[in-house]
């Protein structure tokens, strides 16, 4: 026996598959949009941190050649203390005479310096060498302590 | 025997409608995509070329003199403008590999300061596309730029 079965789509059938298709394309989009947004709002973060890490070293390099201009010519049997005070003037920098040690800091926009030490030698001439060169953050976070009482067990 | 037969009452306004409803949403749909696939590309060239201009500056950083220095932006650089600051320019293809295209540019500018006891040199290292970014209209060609200084003491300054 033969039976017909008729199935209708019916009015705005068509329609309401088309929206459904549009919106799930639509939400893959914009999916994909935000994960490529992400990737790019880190690399530019990660570009900013690096662009601010290489002026803080270039400062630093720039205050090293000042501090170099000021050794030149100067007299190894010289006074000390005097040049240890022509030292002291340049800005940012601080002198530790008695242990022949110069000191200075640079710091960027992103929560990061370089600190700088250097060691004073007297030879035939007065001359530098690197003692340290560090990169370190301005402020660490601070974590508040967190007190839990524990149960010290039965007595 | 069962027969299904499809009884399908779209009227034509209606296929006109689902096309236009599609043609609009396909319009911003491609748009999006569009711009997604290009951010992504430019995600990936600012990592790309960081990691270049980072070995780039790291060895000049490394280097004892400002010789050395022109002899290393001699050797890895394509191009040399003899100006003054002097630029060393390298080529990139789309994948960044250098020599085989020419879709990026990276650009190194040293410029020497002949102080008494050493040379300063300020180095600005920046990369670009050839090409604009399709779909993209902020911020252009730059992928990437990066200044600093280096010090090259006569004499002394090594690292104890």
């Amino acid at each position: 026996m033969n039976r017909r079965t008729n199935v209708s789509v019916g009015m705005g059938g068509t329609l309401v598959v088309i929206v459904f298709v549009v919106l799930c394309l639509m939400i893959f989009a914009a999916l994909s949009f935000t994960t490529a947004y992400s990737d790019l709002k880190l690399s530019n973060k990660a570009q900013e941190i690096t662009a601010d890490y290489y002026y803080i070293h270039g400062k630093a390099e720039e205050k090293l050649a000042e501090i170099s201009e000021v050794l030149h010519g100067l007299d190894a049997v010289g006074d000390k203390t005097a040049i240890f005070r022509k030292l002291s003037q340049i800005d940012g920098v601080q002198v530790d005479e008695e242990n022949s040690k110069v000191s200075y800091e640079s710091t960027g926009q992103k929560n990061q310096k370089i600190s700088v030490t250097l060691n004073i030698v007297y030879e035939d001439r007065v001359y530098y060498e690197i003692e340290s060169w560090n990169l370190s953050n301005i402020e660490l976070p601070v974590y508040e302590d967190q007190i839990i009482e524990l149960w010290e067990g039965i007595e | 025997m069962n027969k299904i037969s499809l009884n399908s009452k779209v009227s034509l306004l209606e296929i006109i409608f689902s096309v236009i409803i599609f043609a609009a949403a396909g319009i911003i749909m491609l748009n999006c995509f569009g711009i997604a696939r290009f951010t992504q590309i430019r995600a990936n060239d600012k990592a790309a070329a960081g990691a270049i201009i980072q070995s780039d500056i790291e060895i000049i950083k490394s280097l004892k003199n400002p010789t050395e220095m022109h002899e290393f932006l001699d050797d890895s650089y394509d191009d040399k403008s003899s100006d003054n600051p002097i630029t060393y320019t390298k080529y990139f293809d789309e994948k960044w590999v250098q020599g085989r295209g020419k879709d990026y540019t990276v650009t190194i500018s040293v410029e020497e300061e002949n102080i008494n006891f050493g040379v300063l040199v300020s180095i600005s290292i920046s990369a670009k596309k050839t090409k604009p970014y399709p779909f993209i209209k902020k911020g252009g060609q730059d992928v990437y730029l990066v200044e600093s200084k280096k010090f090259f003491p006569l004499t002394g300054g090594a690292y104890e």
